[in-house]
């Protein structure tokens, strides 16, 4: 039939086809042009169903790597929020940093996933994460310098600045700040160059500034002091010239 | 410091990806001789292995997230670069994946122990002092034979002793090349075209294939639980033992798409061996 067709197509001066009435002619055309569409669309249906198992296959495969991302990111945060219970006095203040911190793990994985491919691990991607702990209504008032959000840090450099900001944005608002400025820097020896620079968090609110605290008592910032002495580091707070608290976690950044 | 830790105390290697272990672990170890340094990627060991002094102990994780090599690379360097430091595997328990790489770290390297991430913080400090003191009977440890005592096997001694699960799996260079098209084919043909070989190839792989994974299956229920990516293809499948199969490739399919293992099982199969029993009878 398919020949047929193309013979009436192609050669309508040589066959007999030429010598059939026209009227007979254009039904003849249409009759083998549905015939000819079954076998086509056989093979669509074919290659549309082969399409389908492979975007299929392609999704599990998607799927699996997704949840061994999650699973491993928010399994560790779980396992270290933990263990730190367990081998910690002044579990409490920590407890809940280390809460914050699986919240913004969570966040993150989902934003790389969304993104696909391996996370870039920019103060830009933290911070977005570190927003998303913050209330809606006070979110406008959270500025993180504009230089910042593209520095690009080495993982523990980034893993510690994702357990040091989300403790310091979160204080700040929680004491009544209207307005916290972020800045993260990477700051190289001017003498040499060649050792490992400084990575300094700037956090500065105008809030009421610190409360005082009986000496000992285990706060999130001594907390993150002591972790912070691992790498060479400290926090230190210091008031701002026209009210407000600036807090500076500092420390050496990892080669590794 | 480093001088404390070359006359008492473990001189301790954390690789892992998440900085909260390593400060978890050092606030674990407060208060003691041990001391901690991190390494967040494998990548990284030669640098890190290359200064300071020796390390005892290396706390090494299997996951270390997309893009980055995974705990086999990491023990392949440390046993290369510094094969005096033992190694202990730290990892999650419900990872539902680990199997094949866990069986491949006793293949391969023999852990001293294997630590999961939710041990409690008494149970490492216990395993740290245990390494400080030469002994290797706790708990978590790996007994050389896999353990001949009474009663269950601990879950470090089941892995010692179905090491042998894993030569079974993968015999030679064709079965991983069959395993990795098992990732993303289950039907005969595109199987065979992936893998490169014919039908009937595909045919012998799946029917012993199929009893090294019954067999992996009875003595690690909890692997079989794994849930496993299933595909509509309308009515009974024509060859279910393949289609189990690719699920259970589907479930290892960070495993077989490990680099780390064409090495190592290159050199596995070029080094002579005796030919061993299988070992979960």
């Amino acid at each position: 039939m398919a020949a047929i067709e193309i013979l009436l197509i192609l050669a309508p001066g040589h066959s007999a086809a030429s010598r059939l009435p026209a009227g007979l002619l254009i039904p003849l055309i249409l009759g083998c042009s549905i015939v000819l569409l079954l076998p086509f669309t056989m093979v669509f249906e074919v290659l549309l169903r082969a399409g389908l198992e492979a975007c299929e296959i392609s999704m599990g495969e998607v799927r699996r790597n997704d949840s061994i991302t999650v699973h491993s990111l928010v399994k560790n945060g779980a396992h270290a929020l933990i263990r730190q219970i367990q081998a910690d006095a002044g579990a409490d203040r920590e407890t809940r940093s280390l809460a914050d911190s699986m919240l913004i793990l969570a966040e993150e994985a989902r934003q790389t996933m969304l993104g696909g491919g391996p996370p870039a691990e920019t103060m830009a991607l933290l911070w977005d994460c570190v927003l998303q702990m913050v209330p809606g209504d006070r979110r406008g008032g959270m500025i993180l310098d504009a230089g910042s959000r593209q520095l690009q840090m080495r993982k523990t450099d980034y893993g510690l600045a994702r357990r040091v900001l989300p403790d310091l944005v979160t204080n700040a608002w929680k004491a009544g700040a209207q307005r916290v400025e972020v800045a993260v820097k990477e700051e190289r020896q001017q003498a040499n160059p060649a050792a490992r620079p400084w990575v300094t968090v700037s956090v500065a609110d105008d809030g009421p500034g610190l409360p005082a605290q009986p000496t000992g008592t285990r706060t999130s910032l001594r907390i993150l002091d002591d972790h912070l002495h691992r790498f060479d580091g400290a926090v230190v707070t210091e008031e701002r010239d026209g009210g407000g608290t600036r807090v500076l976690a500092r420390w050496r950044s990892s080669p590794w | 410091m480093a001088l404390v830790s070359l006359v008492t105390g473990v001189h301790i290697l954390v690789v892992d990806d998440f900085v909260l272990v390593e400060l978890a672990l050092a606030q674990v170890i407060q208060g003691t001789p041990h001391t901690l340094v991190g390494v967040r990627d494998p990548r990284n060991l030669p640098e890190a292995l290359g200064q300071g002094p020796r390390f005892d102990l290396a706390l090494v994780d299997i996951n270390f997230g997309p893009g980055s090599p995974t705990g086999l690379t990491a023990m392949r360097i440390l046993a290369e670069l510094s094969p005096e430091t033992k190694i202990v595997i730290e990892s999650t328990d419900e990872e539902r994946n680990r199997l094949l790489f866990l069986l491949a770290s006793f293949v391969f390297f023999e852990p001293l122990a294997l630590l999961s991430k939710a041990s409690p913080a008494e149970a490492v400090r216990a395993l740290i002092d245990a390494v400080d003191r030469g002994d290797r009977s706790g708990p978590g440890f790996a007994a050389p034979d896999g353990g001949t005592g009474p009663g269950p096997l601990s879950p470090v001694n089941r892995l010692v002793r179905n090491k042998g699960c894993l030569d079974e799996l993968i015999r030679n260079g064709t079965d991983l090349m069959l395993w990795r098209a098992l990732v993303r084919f289950d039907k005969r043909g595109e199987v065979a075209r992936a893998a490169h070989v014919d039908e009937r190839t595909v045919d012998r792989f799946t029917a012993s294939k199929s009893l090294v994974v019954d067999n992996i299956q009875a003595e690690f229920p909890e692997d079989a639980s794994a849930p496993a990516v299933r595909y509509d293809t309308g009515g009974p499948q024509r060859h279910p033992n393949l289609v189990r199969l690719a699920r259970f490739a589907q479930t290892h399919s960070h495993f077989f798409a490990d680099q780390a293992i064409d090495g190592l099982f290159a050199a596995r199969w070029q080094a002579p061996r005796p030919r061993q029993r299988r070992s979960w009878r």
